[in-house]
């Protein structure tokens, strides 16, 4: 019944904007319409996902996917640029949660084994995967006709790629679950810093193959401004974090549009500049809960009550932002990278857990945390096909299409690694003896 | 670039000493949504183009979206706190004064706005402005403390709790009438149509989210469905050429009434009024251009109000008088002039849709202004006990 109303819905809407667009043509309200279309759909489609026992957020994307551009078109490429406010205001709420959950009591507890993942992921993952679509481009020429330096430049680009993860996938599958523990905070603490360091790894990868193909010097000037950038947006969340504390340490009142203000100047200043918004938001996040640890804890829950909307909003606009039609086009070639960059996230985080003395749940599952792929990688590889054309195009190609293998199984196999490792808050009260205890 | 980044930080220091003054404020019983709106309208101006020019008109043209969701939820709120069968339990005669008294505030303004000269649609929407009588001013000043005349209070309530109901519908046509594709405004659809359709839109998605309610009983699931059905209201409102607003109220009506827990809904609705009146005033003060000011919405949204409703009020007593509900209270009608939130919605709803509303904001903030000072000013000299109000504060 209530799918059958959504459905009237969502004829509604899009009779609404035959019949008005010819009289006013009105990009807010048509925005408008894809976009309650998307939350209304998307609360029905994240229920019935979790009916399935599957993430809610696989719902959201799949019904994003379905209403998509690409797709029945319920949201168009005009909505979508209109729509981006409130992406990116999703992504900025997000992310402070992101920061939030990050204490510096966990990095202390867990700073070994967040060093060696972190380091086993930027360079392991790196030369598995290059080195195995190396091999793949003598059997399969899936970057069309390239010299052989272009074909390195590839392959190269495309194995830092697939360090990217996606962070709001992984926060939200952990706010979905409440989960807690070991394993949780380690993917978590991984997930942040390699966020700050793909950043870095793609710009200098990225800044040698340009030098390389042109034939020039490298310009190692960039890797620097990159890096001056990071630290700019880290400082900036900073200020903004300590500023948000205070606020609600000294009123408290209009808390959450404090919050939607934050992430708002964060999206605003990201735009057309080098400031990351994501991270700037982590720092914003990561200073309350530090430097204000009696007011971030209800700050925290707060947006954690409010993740529904702000999840729904986000991962159905992602999802509407995949294009399955260049799925269908790579497809053989993104399963092959699909699947040895799952086998490089598995090897490089078993390893370097054991050795660093992780418990057996992260050793065993931890690494599904790492699967999931979203705007990160599709950022960058808009970046590279707008900086390197000759081997861009088909490497974003390639990208998109294993985005959106790795953003629909991404959340499931997290899901299914936070239930088995015992870490979902339904297991830790049955261990701590139930709710009475 | 630090634009948006210093935009908001002063912003966030705005905010904390509004909430300063505001709570010293009403430690001293002053508290009073109006004057708290206008303080957001202020902040929005010194932040926008005219001020600090922290808001660009690309910025400001970028949240159009969420103008037109804000103006929509605003609706939504009125629209829910329409309970039918709270309506039925009055008796007969107070219906008809908690009907009548607000159009006759309204009547003499739209009549005196066409004298002037302004379009029918203007002055309609003035009218419906000059009905939105609030009673939060009201039953701050009277909350636990003496009052004179408990009699005159509760009538005073009465009309005013009614009071929004007819400046929303008077409000539907208005927006019908202003409308792109009206027949007056070059279009070609009858404006009496246009209302319908307001209403047919409102009462679908209304209720197509009764439905949608239907077993969820988390708070954001049910302000998650709710926040949906608005942008799809908004949305539909705005490629057809109608404003959001009575169709959202029409919407909130319609859930209030079907649904089974209809508390849960007002809650809901209540739980984002707030901060959506809040970035509505600061994003209209932001993208005020300036210095115009329309004497005559002044001169009628205060004397020709105050006058209308002196003599409302004096009707009212003698009426009340002889079904012996309310003892004699000289100038009851002075206390029908303090006005809220809605009052508020309704001149943003004016100024992002309707043609050339030059100088409207100013002369209507202004007018509220005032005639919360006189209505403040009468409630406390006549209504309230002045020592016990001494003596509480």
């Amino acid at each position: 019944m209530r799918w059958a109303f959504f459905l009237v819905l969502a004829v509604f809407s899009w009779g609404a904007r035959i019949v008005g667009g010819a009289a006013v043509d009105d990009p807010a309200g048509s925005a408008l319409l894809a976009l309650g279309c998307l939350i209304i759909g998307g609360v029905l489609s994240g229920e019935l996902a979790a009916r399935l026992r599957l993430p809610k957020i696989t719902g959201y994307l799949v019904l994003g996917m379905a209403a998509g551009p690409h797709a029945v078109g319920l949201e168009t490429a005009r909505d979508a640029t209109l729509l981006r406010l409130f992406e990116d205001l999703a992504l900025g709420l997000i992310a402070l949660t992101a920061g939030g959950e990050f204490r510096l009591a966990i990095i202390r507890r867990r700073l070994r084994p967040l060093l060696a993942i972190t380091a086993a992921h930027t360079f392991g993952i790196v030369f598995l995967v290059a080195g195995s679509l190396w091999l793949l481009l003598g059997i399969v020429p899936f970057l069309g006709p390239a010299s052989p330096a272009e074909m390195i430049a590839g392959v190269c680009l495309l194995g830092v790629i697939a360090v990217a993860v996606s962070p709001a996938t992984t926060i939200a599958v952990i706010t979905d679950l409440r989960a807690r523990g070991e394993m949780v905070e380690t993917v978590l603490g991984v997930t942040i810093i390699k966020d700050l360091v793909i950043i870095l790894l793609f710009t200098a990868v990225s800044a040698l193959a340009t030098s390389w193909l042109d034939g020039g010097v490298s310009d190692l000037g960039v890797i620097r401004h990159v890096a001056l950038e990071i630290a700019v947006s880290l400082l900036i969340g900073g200020a903004l974090g300590a500023t948000l504390g205070l606020y609600l340490v000294k009123v408290g009142r209009l808390a959450p549009l404090a919050v939607l203000l934050l992430a708002l100047a964060s999206a605003e200043l990201g735009r057309g500049s080098g400031i990351e918004h994501l991270l700037v938001c982590m720092a914003a996040g990561f200073a309350v809960r530090n430097l204000y640890p009696k007011v971030a804890g209800h700050f925290l829950d707060a947006l954690e009550q409010s993740s529904t909307p702000i999840y729904v909003i986000f991962f159905a606009l992602v999802g509407a932002g995949l294009d399955l039609g260049i799925f269908v086009a790579v497809w053989l070639p993104a399963l092959v990278y699909v699947t040895v960059r799952a086998f490089a996230i598995r090897l490089t985080t078993r390893l370097p857990a054991r050795a660093a003395g992780s418990g057996p749940a992260m050793v065993r599952y931890g690494w599904m945390g790492f699967v999931a792929q979203a705007g990160l990688s599709l950022g960058l590889a808009a970046r590279l096909q707008r900086d390197l054309p000759e081997v861009g195009v088909p490497v974003a190609t390639l990208v998109i299409a294993a985005v959106v293998i790795n953003q629909l199984l991404g959340p499931v196999v997290w899901q299914r690694a936070i239930v088995a490792a015992g870490e979902t808050r339904k297991n830790q009260t049955a261990q701590e003896g139930g709710p009475m205890s | 670039m630090l634009r948006g980044t210093i935009a908001f930080l002063v912003l966030v220091t705005c905010a904390v000493l509004g909430a300063e003054l505001r709570n010293t404020l009403a430690r001293r019983g002053l508290r009073e949504p109006t004057m708290e709106g206008i303080s957001f309208l202020a902040i929005g101006f010194a932040l926008g183009g005219s001020g600090l020019g922290l808001f660009p008109d690309d910025l400001l043209a970028s949240m159009r979206i969420v103008v037109l969701f804000g103006l929509a939820w605003i609706g939504f709120v009125f629209g829910v706190q329409i309970e039918v069968r709270i309506i039925r339990r009055l008796a007969p005669w107070h219906r008809w004064v908690g009907w009548l008294t607000p159009i006759a505030l309204g009547l003499p303004v739209v009549a005196g706005a066409l004298v002037c000269g302004q379009y029918p649609a203007l002055a309609l929407g003035q009218g419906a402005i000059a009905m939105a009588a609030s009673p939060s001013l009201l039953e701050g000043l009277s909350r636990g403390r003496q009052v004179r005349d408990r009699r005159a209070v509760r009538l005073l309530k009465l009309v005013m709790a009614f009071a929004g109901l007819p400046a929303v519908i008077f409000f539907a046509f208005a927006t019908a009438l202003a409308s792109r594709v009206a027949d007056s405004g070059g279009g070609e659809i009858p404006f009496w149509q246009l209302v319908v359709v307001t209403a047919a839109v409102g009462a679908l998605v209304g209720y197509a989210l009764v439905v949608l309610v239907r077993g969820v009983r988390e708070h954001i699931q049910l302000l998650t469905l709710a926040a949906g059905s608005m942008c799809l209201v908004a949305g539909a409102a705005a490629v057809l050429g109608l404003s959001a607003l009575p169709a959202a109220a029409c919407a909130g009506a319609v859930l209030v009434n079907r649904s089974v827990f209809p508390n849960r809904m007002l809650r809901v609705a209540h739980s984002l009024e707030r901060p959506m009146l809040v970035a509505l005033l600061v994003l209209v003060g932001a993208s005020w251009k300036g210095a115009s000011f329309s004497l005559a919405t002044f001169v009628l949204l205060t004397v020709v109000r105050t006058m209308a409703a002196v003599i409302a009020g004096e009707v009212l007593q003698s009426s009340a008088r002889k079904r012996r509900v309310s003892a004699p209270t000289p100038g009851l009608g002075f206390g029908l002039l303090p006005q809220g939130e809605l009052a508020l919605g309704l001149v943003v709803a004016i100024v992002s849709f309707f043609p050339s509303p030059a100088g409207i904001l100013e002369a209507v903030v202004a007018a509220l202004v005032v005639n919360n000072l006189i209505g403040r000013w009468w409630m406390r000299r006549r209504l309230v006990d002045a020592a016990a109000m001494r003596a509480a504060s």
